[in-house]
């Protein structure tokens, strides 16, 4: 139990560093908001700019932004947003369930693809196949999947024509959505299986030396079941960690792919923000992401616990 | 009483760039070739129990894997490995796969790290039944097809009956409340426990050979008695043979019916252990004996020869007390005589 409370204390330190930053972060970019949000070419009187600065509480000191901040977010209030003229917790439920949606398939996907073939590159890893596998992916893993998602756009949606070019869906239906997300998903499930390809296939190189290998082999085990029943489930341990890891970085990586794709996910919705400082949206989308992150790195933690005997003790 | 195994002219060497290999001698030139065991030949009869001893690096485990075929491929083997009439050499992977766990068993030297870390005691000791059983089921599936329910039922049955296998065994080993210890871990044991767990999984379907890869190392004295009890009961109640291996000289001296002695990857005397321990022949076994910490404590000069480059004629003659000119010429051949061999020009 108390290794349990030291655990629940560091996430709740995290957390509370998160809302910090999160507070902190978008009030130290340069430029004024209001300026931008009136726009360069609009001459407004100071009068006026200054009235919206105390609409917005921007002219107020530092300390009661914050309270006010805080006090917000235990009403689940993000604010409210200028560009979008809606507020901004409405906002980003409608956007985080396609992001969500684009991200989770794309992490699942590419955790199993990288996980099988690593294994299996890792098993036999002087096989032409496995070697070429291994080049391939990590020619993949190094190509940024901004510029894998604009050869795909280029070849199967501008040359061949086979999938359409932008956004999620043209009517909402599951097949036309399935249509539509089949080249974004392709390209992160791709960047996501390179990563967990390359870590699952060394850590089986590793494994795979264990004495409980060569024992699994002396108990009359074979070839790839050796695999299968004793070293993957050892091999794939790190798995987890990259999974969490992986989950904040697509989520990043999926900013450029939804902009490539025009897709209206949270990446799109971050970008357009920065672009137009639109604070309450930023803040928004920014505690939304780092809130993912932490509950992904805390189901990691928790499915190491099961998962791995080690980090556990007998009841 | 008939031979079980018989190993003829065992060469097992090992090709240069894998130098960590299991002799544990590291050669310092890259394309070396590592000859770990030359000429070995032993004999295993039924039910018998043959000791290997000799000190760290002198090709003991490497002999014991080459007999369970568990050498990394860069090994090369050559001779013969007689089992029950079959040469264990020329079979098959599969057909090997079949016989290790279920004819052929080994008890590794480091049993927390043959352990696997994330499955359970319980899984880890049912899996020889599972592995072997399951051979045996494909065949009737391919005999007649059974209704689904009634498998099911029958696989129950079977997991049942398995469990209650690996709870008897590990009654035998010494667990007076085996069902708590078949959830637990291999992290959560003690080495001596990981052990017990080890000897329980590899006796688990009743071998007819156990190699017992030094089961003795690491263990303090309550528990080498401990395992001392434990396989000569299971002498006592099964018909196996045992090959142990280990340099444990008063271990040795308490279980074994025979005792080779291995020098630098050769065998120099075989004898029974009352005339081994009582009237040692070849010198190293004399120097061996005497390093013992009740026998004087003197060790043997100087160090075992690198096994990438053994010296010429007889292997021990540079550590040799009473050697002659044509000891660092000829290789002497193992002579018989009285039931003993021995590997020296100078003995009788």
């Amino acid at each position: 139990m108390h290794e349990a409370a030291k655990k629940t204390f560091r996430y709740v330190a995290s957390f509370l560093l998160i809302v910090t930053l999160n507070f902190a972060l978008p009030r130290l970019m340069p430029g004024d908001p209001v300026k931008n949000l009136i726009g360069e070419d609009v001459y407004v009187s100071e009068a006026v700019m200054e009235e919206l600065r105390t609409e917005m509480g921007l002219n107020r000191p530092l300390y009661e932004q914050f309270t006010a901040y805080i006090g917000d977010l235990l009403r689940f209030d993000l604010g409210y947003s200028y560009h979008l003229h809606s507020p901004v917790a409405e906002i980003l439920r409608e956007r985080i369930v396609w992001t969500l949606l684009f991200v989770g398939v794309s992490v699942l996907l590419g955790a199993a693809l990288g996980t099988l073939f690593g294994a299996y590159a890792g098993w036999k890893p002087e096989t032409k196949a496995n070697r070429l596998a291994c080049c391939g992916f990590i020619a993949l893993s190094c190509t940024p999947p901004y510029f894998l998602a604009l050869l795909f756009l280029e070849i199967f949606a501008f040359k061949l024509g086979l999938f359409p070019f932008k956004g999620f869906y043209d009517v909402p239906t599951p097949g036309s959505i399935a249509h539509h997300m089949f080249l974004p998903v392709t390209v992160m499930a791709l960047f996501s299986a390179s990563r967990n390809f390359l870590i699952m296939r060394g850590s089986v190189i590793q494994e795979k030396g264990q004495l409980y290998a060569l024992y699994a082999r002396a108990k009359g085990l074979y070839d790839i079941s050796i695999l299968f029943r004793h070293v993957i489930k050892n091999a794939s341990l790190p798995i987890i960690t990259l999974l969490a890891l992986d989950f904040g970085f697509l989520f990043s990586g999926a900013l450029f792919t939804e902009i490539v794709f025009s897709l209206n996910g949270m990446g799109t919705l971050i970008y357009d923000a920065i672009i137009g400082k639109d604070y309450p949206v930023l803040q928004g989308s920014f505690l939304v992401v780092a809130l993912a992150v932490l509950l992904a790195n805390m189901l990691a933690d928790l499915a190491y616990a099961i998962a791995d005997p080690r980090v556990r003790r007998p009841a | 009483m008939n031979t079980l195994l018989e190993v003829k002219d065992l060469n097992v060497s090992f090709q240069g760039n894998e130098n960590e290999n299991k002799t544990g001698n590291k050669s310092e030139n890259k394309n070396e070739t590592v000859t770990a065991v030359s000429c070995l030949s032993i004999s295993i009869r039924e039910k018998e129990t043959l000791a290997l001893v000799g000190e760290t690096g002198c090709g003991k485990s490497v002999v014991a894997h080459a007999i369970m075929r568990l050498l990394p491929p860069e090994s090369i083997v050559k001779g013969t490995i007689e089992f029950k009439g079959k040469n264990l050499l020329k079979l098959s992977e599969k057909e090997m796969a079949k016989l290790r766990g279920k004819e052929i068993s080994i008890i590794f030297q480091n049993p927390s790290l043959a352990l696997n870390p994330v499955y359970s005691i319980g899984h880890q000791l049912a899996e020889p039944l599972r592995i072997h059983t399951q051979k045996m089921r494909w065949k009737e599936k391919e005999g007649k097809k059974e209704k689904v329910k009634q498998k099911e039922k029958r696989e129950k049955k079977k997991e049942n009956s398995n469990l209650s296998k690996v709870s008897r065994a590990l009654k035998r080993v010494g667990f007076s409340n085996p069902r708590e210890y078949m959830g637990y871990y291999p992290s959560w044991c003690s080495g001596g426990m990981n052990q017990r767990f080890l000897i329980a999984a590899s006796t688990m379907l009743d071998p007819v050979l156990l190699i017992a890869d030094e089961p003795s190392k690491g263990l303090d004295r309550d528990r080498v008695s401990e395992l001392e009890n434990e396989l000569k009961g299971l002498k006592e109640k099964s018909e196996t043979s045992l090959l142990l291996i280990s340099h444990d000289l008063g271990f040795v001296r308490r279980l074994a019916d025979r005792v080779a002695v291995m020098y630098a990857g050769e065998i120099v005397e075989i004898a029974d252990p009352s005339s081994l321990f009582e009237s040692p022949l070849h010198p190293y076994t004399r120097g061996l004996l005497n390093s013992l910490p009740e026998r004087g404590f003197v060790p043997i000069p100087g160090a075992s020869p690198p096994l990438s480059n053994p010296p010429a004629g007889c292997r021990f003659h540079p550590r040799c007390p009473i050697k002659e000119k044509r000891c660092t010429q000829e290789r002497p051949e193992l002579k018989e005589s009285n039931g003993r061999a021995v590997r020296c020009f100078l003995c009788p």
